[in-house]
């Protein structure tokens, strides 16, 4: 290329240089986040004091479109059924951690940060309906909050804390993995999306070494369901599974001996005695004042520095 | 091309890019930045909606297809973030409270975004309907009348257009009054006339909808005072969206529209019973002319003279056959018997002309009773006058008269 072709091209550049704007004058006292105007209420103040402070975790009970589920025909969640399941989900889910590690610090760290209630189940157009779901282990949406019964702790548990404690667990095995050989145990048994076509009952589904028929998805589904089913049920309930699951019952132990393994050794997380406390606290959880907003006044939780 | 040619195009393209940068004359068509404009919409309705005494009155249109109408929803917006919702499916003085939030989205939007069973009662799924019945629960607030007294929202996932009107009344009063208006509505059939132009009207009575003879809906609500439409009904040139009750309550009188229409019903009976859900509509005998009482009383000395009973002697619409006949139901010996008469009806405005049109072999049988073949007889080859003895805008009790002859029957 000529010398002046050169010349040319820098003329243009340079052109094209000065043709940026001229200064605009930026208003930084005008912020482009919209006020919400939404008046704090008292169960705002309780979850403030009870959850944000203490555990850095937000309960959205109140319908935002950015964060449902546009999938789903689906309405908000009743401002007292929110209340209800709150409390309980505090009660038998953080602080039962929170009572095993001996502080907040755990459940701060790893819990999900962010609690969405909505009112009705996401039905499908299968007749199917969906009470939860977990994404990136960020966010735990919590369906058919309208229809709970504060009462019915085991239907509760069976609902929403199963599917609670089974996010976590995953978080907790995304965050420290666990020994591969477990994946090897079923190997090629896992279903996928079809285990629930392959196996109509959970029974069933033990006899070949799963504790739930959602177990039979994968490794890491399989993993978090021991956990999930072993803490939020009795011990009765266990030995019945392993007395009836056949054949299944020695890959079931085989399974458990390494998800056992896990949580004592990487966690410091007996699960036996988390069992014991989450048992305990179910019984409990019946005389739990589920409506109560009192902040307590005497007792100032310590706030996460922001960093 | 060639390099001499090149290089002034190169200069040239570069003077453009010079000039065109940056010649910041452009006239700002806002005074304010995008932000700050929907902030103070959102201040702006948020007073609106709280300041008003009585509340507002939603017409709800939960159907993206409109088959069926809207539905009257009050609510009381409190500056505590809580709204008080009654709506026309319920008693009047019933309300449900839940919280509301006017936030920004497509403009400002007001979400009722904790559970309110009145308010979500089309949104709710379930295993039968997991797209529940269609309706919203976020409304984009569009724009709103000078006075504050009207503001026009947009159901964000129906797309319906639902218009709210500030209440000047309380809202168990307005929801009284919306069940009296819909009671007042009994016809089927009406005719909108400004005294030029006419639009022949039928009512499906279940659905809150109008429809034209070529089919197309136009669905109302209730109001207070009569009826307000989604869409305006065309008559001539002009149009109408309100029609509220005459003082004599026998019409309706259009109201904000460039015309002056009336919505009258008539006395037809053509299809008045088509969406019934039972075969037969009945018109019972309520008072009748001397001649078709001295029928009547033979009829029934030969019923029992034979041993038998007279049920019901009524004018049906057959909704099988799509025709009229005078319907008789007879017990003899434990059993129901029915038998149908049947006429052929023509219709002309607010006459019918009957003629008779034959019987099935139970017909027959008490055609041979003393009384029920002069009874036909005196009914039929004659043209009645059709009109009702409560007003147009109510036919259930109808005057049928031919000369001496005559008849009041009433909607079963």
């Amino acid at each position: 290329m000529k010398l002046k072709y050169i010349y040319y091209a820098a003329c243009l550049a340079g052109a094209m240089a000065f043709a940026s704007c001229s200064d605009d004058d930026i208003d930084h006292s005008v912020s482009v986040i919209i006020d919400s105007g939404r008046v704090e209420n008292d169960f705002d103040r309780w979850l403030y004091h009870e959850l944000v402070l203490p555990y850095n975790i937000e309960v959205k009970y109140r319908y935002e479109d950015i964060e449902s589920d546009m999938d789903y025909q689906l309405v908000p969640a009743d401002y007292q059924k929110s209340i209800q399941l709150t409390h309980l989900m505090k009660f038998l889910c953080l602080e039962a951690y929170d009572e095993i590690t001996g502080s907040k610090d755990f459940m701060r760290s790893y819990f999900p940060k962010m609690i969405v209630m909505t009112g009705s189940a996401a039905w499908q157009n299968n007749g199917s309906k969906v009470l939860g779901q977990a994404e990136g282990g960020r966010k735990i949406t919590l369906f058919e909050v309208n229809e709970m019964d504060p009462t019915n702790i085991a239907l509760l548990t069976e609902q929403y804390f199963h599917t609670i404690h089974h996010e976590f667990a995953h978080i907790l095995h995304q965050t420290i993995p666990y020994d591969p050989s477990f994946d090897q145990i079923s190997g090629s048994m896992y279903r996928g999306d079809n285990c629930f076509d392959y196996y109509t009952t959970d029974a069933r589904a033990q006899q070949d070494g799963f504790i739930t028929r959602y177990s039979a998805t994968e490794g890491a589904e399989d993993f978090v369901e021991i956990i999930s089913m072993y803490v939020t049920n009795t011990p009765e309930y266990w030995d019945n599974v392993m007395a009836t699951a056949g054949d299944g019952a020695k890959i079931i132990e085989q399974k458990f001996n390494i998800v056992y393994n896990y949580m004592n050794d990487t966690w410091n997380i007996d699960l036996n005695t988390l069992r014991d406390i989450v048992q305990r606290r179910s019984v409990e959880a019946v005389d739990l004042d589920v409506d109560d907003l009192t902040i307590p006044s005497d007792e100032k939780p310590e706030e996460i520095p922001l960093s | 091309m060639n390099r001499k040619n090149l290089k002034y195009w190169i200069l040239s393209l570069g003077c453009l890019l010079v000039l065109q940068s940056c010649f910041k004359n452009d006239e700002e068509y806002w005074d304010e930045s995008a932000t700050i404009r929907l902030e103070n919409a959102i201040q702006d309705y948020r007073s609106v909606l709280v300041n008003s005494e009585y509340g507002w009155v939603m017409d709800f249109y939960p159907d993206q297809t409109f088959t069926e109408g809207g539905f009257a929803y009050t609510m009381k917006f409190g500056e505590d973030g809580n709204v008080t919702v009654g709506y026309e499916l319920a008693d009047p003085a019933e309300t449900r409270t839940s919280m509301y939030s006017i936030e920004g989205g497509e403009g400002p939007v007001l979400t009722f975004d904790t559970y309110n069973e009145y308010m979500h009662y089309f949104a709710n799924p379930s295993q039968q309907n997991y797209e529940g019945r269609g309706g919203d629960y976020e409304f984009v607030l569009q724009r709103r009348s000078d006075a504050g007294d009207y503001i026009r929202t947009l159901g964000r996932k129906s797309k319906n257009h639902m218009p709210m009107y500030k209440l000047t009344m309380p809202m168990s009063d307005y929801l009284q009054k919306v069940d009296e208006s819909a009671a007042f509505l009994t016809n089927t059939n009406f005719v909108l006339s400004d005294g030029t132009n006419t639009l022949a009207l039928k009512r499906d009575v279940d659905a809150k909808v109008f429809m034209t003879e070529e089919e197309v809906a136009y669905p109302y609500v209730y109001t207070d005072t009569g009826i307000r439409l989604l869409t305006a009904l065309p008559l001539g040139e002009d149009s109408v969206n309100t029609l509220n009750y005459a003082e004599d309550m026998n019409t309706m009188l259009s109201v904000g529209a460039s015309v002056q229409a009336t919505l009258e019903g008539t006395a037809m009976v053509d299809g008045m019973f088509e969406n019934m859900e039972q075969r037969f509509a009945h018109y019972e005998f309520v008072e009748v002319s001397s001649d078709i009482q001295a029928c009547y009383d033979r009829f029934l000395a030969a019923l029992s003279a034979a041993s038998s009973s007279l049920n019901e002697l009524s004018w049906a619409y057959d909704r099988q056959s799509q025709s009229y006949v005078l319907y008789v139901g007879v017990r003899r010996n434990s059993t129901n018997r029915e038998i149908y008469y049947r006429f052929n009806v023509v219709l002309d405005g607010d006459n019918a002309q009957l003629t008779y049109a034959g019987t099935d072999d139970n017909g027959t049988i008490y055609l041979g009773y003393d009384g029920m073949q002069d009874l036909i007889n005196v009914l039929s080859g004659k043209t009645y006058a059709i009109s009702s003895l409560e007003g147009p805008l109510n036919t259930t009790v109808m005057h049928w008269e031919s000369g001496s002859t005559w008849m009041d029957v009433s909607v079963e």
